[in-house]
């Protein structure tokens, strides 16, 4: 192709190609009018995109995007995210992550019977009630239960009606074997996973019980949470509880029922016999309520519990309304005042009975021994 | 330092628009085009390399691209610059085998000397003349309708498509004398008639308006060098 040399510049110099283009290459020294072969052309300007095609493109790449990652998500929600978890409590425990699908994502075990079958077992990909199925089977063939067995089964599911979902799936679909399915209610709010080691704990509904006071263990003065009767004269030797409702009324708490040792009572150390507590030395004398086998004027013997039962026991402890005092008979072998200490005489004669009695049958215990002693 | 760079800028946008802004742009940088080139050709450059023109062509170029969002004007021009000295030196790569027209010969003359010329030089030399009182016409013409040659570079087509619908259009108007005369008289490119005679869209020429002129003179005004330069492909690009 040649070029005619239409206009010179400094620095560049306008061509008209023979197919009448005008185009600027560099000035190699060239002159108006000069034929030239072989010019160095300016490169061709570059053509600006239009910029709704730009955005356009853009956002299409960015929808592109986000189509992908949104699939992805989607994959993984119903494919490999952990959905709801499923522990077979029995002789091997296992646990079973489910996804949205249903399908099992994995079996784990971390005892020695779960591990041997996982061993040769791979439930994943497969449907959960199948998995478990085939699970309680090869326990079965194992030998780890058998029929007629009742196993636990523990469901841990995000929302409430997947939770009975599956539990009435696992109640219909396990019906082929001949064992017995207790669904376990999630522990705490659903959505927790429970842990391998961790197992569900029952609901047990006596944990609220008031536990029944150890032996050697009995209520610290000052932590009875009965209102204190009136307070008497220590000279004066309180009457003995009567045994009609009103004064032979225990030490009761505000719903009826025995006051609970205290928790922080150390079972293991051990519990001064009868007669060998000495109060604190800031503390008040304990009175005939709190603990009447410590009472100087206590009226041992004046009057035996009609009957031996635990209850009417716990009632002779602190009548809440308590006679005037009457005529102290002194006690030969337990000559207490509040200000002296117990004397040791006494003492082992006192631990036998009281090792097999309860706190609260003290002073029951201290006036039959009493009538020994008499 | 802000202020030169925001200073070369503007400089930069002025010549973008006006040509002689360009040239001086330019002469004002030659240190800094000579300094780039020898940095390429490990020596200070003379006047009569050329290199030194392919340098500032490039400058020219950086000139014509440049905007803001490039960067430093300075270092896209240097870039500019050596690749393009890059390029020159790979063409002349090519063509290293080969033996220059100017090379002495033995008895020290050229060698352009020694082969016989199958032109006429004297020929050839009435032939730029002849030519070159052609162009000096044309851009005089050009000059009353208010263009220039760079002008009529800026709207020249460079896809095929449009290029065929100028052809169209031209080789139209060459064979309609009173169109031609209309032309010269109004001083007006008849796009109407153009377009509807020779059936190709409005809107193309409209935009190419400019170089239509330049061509249109061209064959309005029997520049037989010219014409003759580019009739072949134009009627070849026509029946096409």
């Amino acid at each position: 192709m040649s070029y005619i040399v239409m206009e010179c510049h400094d620095t560049y110099v306008i061509l008209m190609d023979d197919a009448s283009r005008f185009v600027k290459a560099a000035n190699l020294r060239y002159t108006v009018g000069q034929v030239v072969d072989d010019p160095i052309l300016m490169e061709e300007r570059e053509e600006s995109k239009p910029k709704i095609r730009m955005i356009l493109g853009t956002a299409a790449a960015a929808a592109a995007c986000f189509a992908v990652g949104f699939g992805a998500y989607q994959y993984y929600a119903k494919n490999l995210k952990t959905d709801s978890v499923v522990m077979i409590l029995t002789e091997a425990k296992f646990r079973m992550d489910i996804n949205q699908k249903g399908e099992v994502i994995s079996v784990e075990s971390d005892d020695a019977y779960g591990t041997e079958i996982l061993e040769h077992y791979s439930g994943k990909g497969k449907d959960q009630l199948t998995v478990a199925n085939e699970l309680l089977e090869i326990e079965i063939s194992k030998g780890y239960i058998s029929d007629g067995d009742t196993f636990d089964l523990y469901i841990s599911a995000k929302e409430s009606e997947d939770y009975d979902t599956l539990k009435s799936n696992y109640e219909n679909g396990l019906s082929d074997l001949n064992l017995k399915v207790n669904v376990l209610p999630p522990d705490g709010k659903p959505g927790t996973k429970p842990g391998m080691k961790e197992p569900p704990v029952k609901p047990d509904g006596d944990s609220e019980k008031p536990e029944k006071p150890t032996a050697g263990t009995k209520p610290q003065p000052g932590e009875n949470p009965d209102p204190k009767p009136p307070q008497s004269d220590p000279k004066e030797k309180p009457s003995a509880p009567k045994h009609d409702d009103e004064t032979t009324a225990g030490p009761k708490n505000e719903t009826g029922k025995k006051p609970q040792p205290p928790m922080d009572t150390d079972p293991e150390k051990p519990t001064p016999p009868i007669g060998e507590n000495p109060p604190p030395a800031d503390a008040e004398p304990p009175t005939a309520e709190e603990n009447p086998s410590v009472t100087p004027d206590e009226p041992l013997g004046t009057e035996k519990p009609s009957d031996e039962s635990s209850e009417d026991a716990e009632e002779i402890v602190r009548p809440p309304h308590p006679q005037p005092p009457a005529a102290p008979k002194p006690h030969p072998t337990h000559p207490i005042s509040p200000e002296l200490p117990e004397p040791e005489k006494t003492s082992e004669e006192s631990k036998e009975i009281h090792e097999d009695t309860s706190v609260l049958e003290d002073a029951d215990l201290t006036e039959s021994h009493t009538e020994e002693t008499e | 330092m802000d202020s030169t760079a925001h200073r070369i800028v503007q400089q930069v946008c002025l010549a973008q628009k006006d040509s002689r802004a360009a040239d001086e742009l330019i002469a004002s940088y030659m240190p800094f085009i000579k300094s780039e080139t020898a940095k390429f050709l490990k020596r200070p450059p003379n006047p009569e390399d050329d290199e030194l023109s392919i340098a500032m062509f490039a400058f020219y170029e950086s000139i014509c691209k440049y905007s803001i969002r490039r960067g430093s004007f300075l270092k896209f021009a240097a870039l500019q610059i050596k690749n393009r000295l890059i390029d020159n030196y790979r063409r002349e790569s090519r063509n290293k085998g080969h033996i220059s027209l100017d090379e002495p010969n033995e008895s020290q003359q050229p060698l352009a000397e020694t082969i016989p010329d199958p032109k006429n030089q004297y020929e050839s030399g009435e032939l730029r003349e002849a030519t070159e009182q052609e162009i000096t016409m044309l851009s005089a013409q050009m000059a009353e309708f208010g263009i220039s040659m760079t002008d009529v570079t800026e709207d020249s087509p460079q896809r095929q498509r449009t290029m065929k619908i100028c052809r169209k259009a031209i080789l139209y108007a060459k064979g309609n004398p009173d169109i031609l005369s209309e032309f010269l008289r109004t001083k007006r490119v008849p796009l109407a008639k153009i377009a509807e005679g020779a059936g190709v869209e409005r809107k193309p020429l409209e935009r190419h308006r400019r170089y239509l002129v330049a061509l249109l003179l061209i064959c309005a005004n029997h520049y037989e060098i010219l014409w003759g330069h580019i009739i072949q492909v134009l009627e070849r690009g026509g029946e096409s």
